[in-house]
């Protein structure tokens, strides 16, 4: 009998450590953010964002936490095709920020996103910082493609490097037929994101990166190129709420917030221009 | 005797027998399936299309070439410094040692880190090498860099063990009946810890083969210098899976073909000698 109840005891305890494996390995919550439940859960808001909105939506989130009161938002910054394909598998995060229309576009397919509820947040640039010193010396777009500079570009993949690659289009076309190539000959690495570009651009480690406006704005301590405005590319920044978020309402309010006069004040303080009208 | 062999037969009708074997199992189960998840995906009718795909070829040709590299120099560096530690003892020593283990469990993106400061145009070293025109950030050299940081102390830590395990009266007696150093290593030591070099020197290269945080960050990501298979890998995930897939079935098969090859080696070793 002693020994029945022992081993009844353990049963349980190997049972509930059984469930507790099974329950990490369900593939309904990828992400680690959601895992995470807030002690009233209906209060706590998760949103993805890409890292070139990174301090801009911590201070959106900051000033709707302050608006609403009753709600905290958990902020999952990362790459926008990763986010995309991280829903796609079945997370579920209230809130979507995308770089770029692509992503968001392909989610409102899905039925992931109500087709309505996808709305423009701001547009963003690209502009090209310089290190410390500016060693390579450049003055002008036409000094990016001197032999020897060293460049640093986004993997092309990436909103931010679509956009770059644009950029080296335009930049062919109106500058010198073989600007791009120059350019990618020129380029030592493409970096898996804008914050990288930045900080080894900081460190002094390359001559030039292009980056968002929003990215050199985050970082005063760098020289800034402006590049031509007939050649400058614009990338949408969109947001919208998730069609199975858990709080739909604050989900909107936060959408709302984002999009009000005082979002988009914030918004443009980092750089960003108002959505296309 | 019969007894005992009773018992063994029949362990399976002890409950706490179970009670040690299905965690057991479990653990087994959690470590097997998602690999086995990941051939079965990742074996696909395109899986041949994108072994002739010329940017994930030059990643597999890039990752063989700066592992191997990479294990070379352990091997020749490490070598030394492993038969030292092993044999010499002095007060202080493990202090000594802890530094050259610290690699092996921080994470890479810190190693990479800690590389980029180092060695980058600003940093410690990196400065007096830019003035003799040497950049290793963004270079091939750097991904052979930051893989021998990362996988170099596992050969280090194995070989220092495996030397240290040959017992000290046999190379006492190589010393009394007149050998010198070089001849004891080389008829005493070696024949006795070849097997944990080897096993070290796998450990490293397969290890130096994965290394992507202190790579993305010390070397950058460019096709045909600085691409390498993890970074290959994390790329596609972000764009095509089933390339991401494909790699990463190359690379556990890798594994398991080294790690098969190890058994083999070690089998021969056991038949020819005990």
């Amino acid at each position: 009998m002693r020994l029945l109840d022992r081993r009844a005891r353990w049963f349980a305890l190997f049972l509930s450590l059984s469930l507790v494996f099974l329950a990490a390995c369900n593939p309904v919550t990828p992400a680690p953010a959601t895992e995470v439940e807030a002690p009233a859960a209906s209060s706590t808001l998760t949103a993805f964002a890409p890292a070139a909105l990174g301090d801009t939506v911590t201070q959106l989130a900051a000033g709707f936490e302050a608006k609403a009161g009753d709600v905290k938002v958990l902020l999952e910054i990362g790459h926008t095709p990763t986010q995309r394909t991280q829903i796609e598998q079945g997370a579920t995060p209230d809130v979507i920020f995308t770089a770029g229309k692509t992503d968001i576009e392909a989610l409102a397919q899905q039925n992931l996103i109500a087709a309505d509820q996808v709305k423009p947040l701001a547009r963003n640039q690209l502009i090209v910082v310089l290190p410390p010193g500016n060693p390579a010396q450049i003055a002008t777009v036409e000094d990016l493609v001197k032999p020897g500079v060293r460049l640093l570009v986004a993997q092309p993949e990436l909103p931010i490097g679509m956009a770059t690659e644009k950029l080296l289009d335009n930049l062919s076309a109106k500058v010198a037929p073989d600007f791009k190539e120059k350019a990618l000959a020129n380029v030592v690495s493409r970096e898996l994101g804008v914050k990288p570009i930045v900080t080894k651009i900081g460190l002094g480690e390359a001559d030039a990166g292009v980056v968002f406006i929003s990215d050199a704005t985050a970082a005063p301590g760098l020289a800034t190129l402006m590049l031509p405005d007939d050649a400058n590319v614009t990338v949408a920044f969109m947001v919208a709420p998730l069609a199975a978020a858990a709080n739909p309402e604050k989900a909107k309010a936060f959408v709302e917030y984002a999009l009000s006069d005082e979002g988009q004040a914030l918004l443009q303080a980092q750089g960003f221009l108002a959505p296309a009208p | 005797m019969s007894r005992t062999k009773q018992s063994d037969r029949y362990i399976w009708r002890e409950w706490r027998f179970w009670m040690l074997a299905l965690p057991g199992f479990a653990l087994a189960a959690f470590l097997v399936i998602p690999l086995l998840v990941l051939i079965l995906r990742g074996i696909t009718q395109q899986f041949l299309a994108y072994l002739s795909d010329p940017t994930l070829l030059s990643a597999v040709a890039l990752s063989l070439v700066t592992s191997t590299l990479s294990t070379f120099l352990a091997l020749a560096a490490g070598t030394p410094l492993a038969y030292v530690l092993g044999r010499v003892s002095f007060p202080g020593k493990s202090w000594l040692e802890l530094p050259l283990d610290i690699p092996v469990v921080l994470p890479p993106l810190i190693v990479g880190i800690a590389l980029l400061l180092t060695f980058g145009r600003n940093g410690l070293l990196g400065r007096p090498l830019d003035l003799l025109g040497i950049r290793l950030p963004f270079t091939t050299a750097a991904v052979v860099l930051a893989a021998t940081f990362i996988a170099a102390p596992l050969y280090l830590r194995t070989a220092r063990i495996g030397f240290a395990m040959v017992p000290q009266e046999l190379r006492e007696e190589a010393i009394v009946e007149g050998a010198n150093e070089w001849q004891v290593f080389r008829h005493v030591m070696l024949p006795l810890s070849w097997r944990a070099l080897l096993g070290g020197l796998i450990l490293c290269w397969t290890r130096a083969l994965g290394e992507f945080g202190a790579t993305i960050v010390f070397a950058g990501n460019m096709v045909g210098r600085t691409q390498t298979m993890p970074l290959a890998i994390f790329i596609g995930f972000e764009t095509n899976l089933s390339i991401a897939l494909a790699l990463s079935v190359i690379l556990v098969a890798v594994s398991v073909l080294v790690l098969i090859g190890l058994k083999l080696v070690d089998r021969a070793y056991s038949t020819t000698v005990g």
